[in-house]
């Protein structure tokens, strides 16, 4: 790929994850009352002054429900992704550097959990434990763990097999530093984001699916993404936009964040080459 | 046989490799046999051989960077085995290897300097940010690296690596450098540079390990030359004859011809007289003999082949600093210094 398309994909990427993580942050300080949001003076505006995305089947402004449709995903989608590539790295790195039962024994954990389809794993959990979206997060975040692990692991093995480490330990470098600085930091780290931002985009896809289903996730009046779109299917040839919108959102959001950590992850092997 | 003034001091390094594997069962790699070092402060001591010979292997084991299965290594009169993790981590910065393959050497994600200012911060503990800084642009004017300081390793030319890997272990100021191969894979002119800065570091009263099959570097720069074979020791020459002296171990000899004959490409692969063969007819007796038997045209000259093949010659002194492990070795000059 041409070092400027790629620089390119780079910054609109970024620019949607930019975005997504600034409504993330701002959501919560929002105020929104969703049943003081009802105006049925207002029903389906196209967008215009006022309501930029226009407004719902209860005359809901579609932007304000999008902006706290946000709160479903995105503080479990940055656990998930934290608590995936922290422990996917740690599991990773000890099963790339060490050797006999703890490998073993990592590996081994890491295979058993990797057999579980990941989504009918959730949706089976959801049956029985009917768990709010952060138990959710957790669950995908440790169904995320092995691939992370194996990702980390070929590539501390790989950087291992070349007297890389032997070096490193040569010179009085702590094997933890090693590891950790060396390797995880500067050496993984453009891996790791890559996986952080797959987990967060699944995060959202399994929360748009519940909600969307409508058994286990966001019930409305709240806002989400995926009840949004769920809300406004009785509405095609009326108006577009109240689902439109949140479906828009979703499939940018998604494609943005696995876009921008597969560029980084590749304008970072083209950097090293 | 050890003096105090020896910084470096082994005795009886056996260094065995097992490659295990389920249908042929285990197979085992003699990489040292029995391997005496000395060295003392200031000289450059020089290991040659063929590829395969252990050389990399012992420079590993005197840095205690892989295990040893019999013998002692005396770092300062210390044995190197018997200092803890921590202990050995503080002694590291005393004897540095600086490995064969530069990718090792250096961090991919570091420009130069940044690799020079970890270091000192790791070794040199109370220099401030100032002084670091001070500190690592003499390391790289030292090996001429000052212009591409800020550059990382894949925008550096073989060359240019070389010189990386020397600065980041001169930071360190250590006692004991063990180079391995520090001139391989480079094309001549810039191999000279580097044997220049060799040189130039030596003149600093560094001592190194030299590890090189690069007899012309050898011949400039070391003081003493030790040949191995086979996970053996088999020669210890002065520098300064090898290849000026009659009495060399035969394996010596191929070593230099081969040199030669790379040098002269004139002359047609096929003139070469000697097979690339070292050792087999059974890992010359399970390794109960001279590892060089199977090649060797002196033992059967003198007619020797026999005890060659069943016993292991011990060291024959044929000059000052200067013996052979070899049967065939002139028995008047090794009975005179004994
Ligand atoms: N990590 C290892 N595992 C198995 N065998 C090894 C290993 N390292 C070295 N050897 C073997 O030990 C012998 C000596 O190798 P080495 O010290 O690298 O020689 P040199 O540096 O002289 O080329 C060779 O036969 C080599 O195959
Ligand atoms: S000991 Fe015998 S076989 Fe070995 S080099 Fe000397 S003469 Fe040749
Ligand atoms: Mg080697």
């Amino acid at each position: 790929m041409g070092d400027s398309r790629l620089r390119v994909g780079l910054y609109l990427s970024g620019t949607v994850v930019g975005l997504v993580l600034l409504l993330g942050v701002i959501a919560p300080f929002v105020p929104y009352d969703p049943a003081d949001a009802v105006d049925y003076d207002q029903l389906l505006q196209a967008p215009g002054m006022g309501h930029i995305f226009g407004t719902d089947g209860q005359g809901r402004d579609v932007a304000m429900r999008l902006l706290k449709g946000t709160e479903a995903f995105f503080l479990p989608g940055l656990m998930a992704a934290a608590l995936a590539t922290v422990f996917g790295a740690l599991c990773g790195a000890v099963s790339g550097y060490a050797g006999g039962w703890l490998r073993g024994g990592v590996l081994g954990t890491m295979q058993l959990i990797d057999t579980l389809p990941r989504l009918v794993f959730i949706i089976l959990v959801c049956t029985i434990l009917n768990p709010s979206i952060y138990l959710i997060a957790f669950v995908a975040a440790v169904l995320f763990v092995p691939s992370i692990a194996t990702v980390i692991r070929r590539r501390v093995e790989a950087l291992g097999s070349e007297d890389y480490i032997l070096a490193h330990v040569a010179h009085g470098f702590r094997p933890v530093r090693i590891l950790l600085y060396h390797i995880l930091w500067l050496q993984c780290r453009p891996l790791l984001i890559r996986q952080a931002t797959y987990v967060f985009g699944y995060v959202l896809f399994v929360e748009v699916a519940l909600s969307y289903l409508g058994d286990y996730g966001v019930q409305e009046p709240d806002p989400s993404w995926g009840n949004m779109v769920a809300q406004a299917r009785g509405l095609r040839g009326v108006s577009a936009w109240p689902w439109a919108v949140p479906a828009v959102a979703i499939v940018v959001t998604i494609a943005g964040f696995l876009a921008f950590g597969n560029l980084l992850a590749r304008a970072d092997e083209e950097e090293v080459r | 046989m050890s003096e105090r003034s020896d910084l470096l001091s082994a005795r009886g390094l056996v260094k065995r490799f097992r490659s295990r594997s389920l249908l042929r069962g285990g197979q085992t790699t003699i990489a040292l046999d029995a391997v005496d070092l000395d060295v003392h402060p200031g000289e450059v001591v020089a290991l040659i051989g063929e590829s395969g010979s252990g050389k990399t292997t012992l420079g590993k084991v005197v840095t205690r960077l892989t295990g040893l299965d019999e013998g002692q290594v005396l770092f300062e009169g210390e044995d190197l085995f018997a200092v803890d993790r921590g202990e050995l981590r503080e002694r590291r910065r005393s004897f540095q290897m600086v490995f064969q393959n530069q990718t090792a050497n250096l961090h991919p994600k570091m420009s130069v300097r940044e690799m020079l200012d970890e270091s000192l911060r790791l070794h040199r503990p109370g220099l401030g940010e100032g002084e670091r800084r001070q500190h690592a642009d003499e390391l790289l004017d030292r090996v001429g690296l000052l212009p591409r300081a800020d550059q990382r390793p894949a925008s550096l030319s073989g060359g240019e690596k070389r010189r990386a890997g020397l600065a980041r272990i001169l930071a360190t100021k250590p006692k004991l450098i063990v180079a391995d191969e520090p001139t391989s894979g480079l094309d001549a002119a810039i191999k000279l540079q580097i044997i220049d800065l060799l040189k130039q570091l030596k003149g600093e009263k560094l001592t190194y390990l030299l590890i090189s099959h690069d007899l012309g570097l050898v011949r400039r720069i070391a003081d003493r030359v030790l040949v191995m074979l086979k996970g053996r020791i088999i020669e210890e020459v002065p520098a300064p004859l090898l290849g000026q002296t009659r009495f060399h171990h035969p394996y010596t000899g191929r070593l230099m011809r081969a040199a030669d004959l790379a040098r002269d490409r004139r002359r047609p692969p096929r003139e070469r007289r000697d097979p690339p063969r070292v050792t087999r007819p059974d890992e010359a007796e399970a390794r109960g003999g001279c590892v060089y038997s199977p090649d060797c045209a002196l033992a059967e000259r003198l007619g020797i082949l026999s005890r060659c093949r069943r016993e292991r010659p011990p060291a024959q002194v044929v000059g000052e600093s200067h013996w052979i492990a070899c049967f065939g070795a002139p028995s008047e000059l090794a009975e005179e210094d004994e």
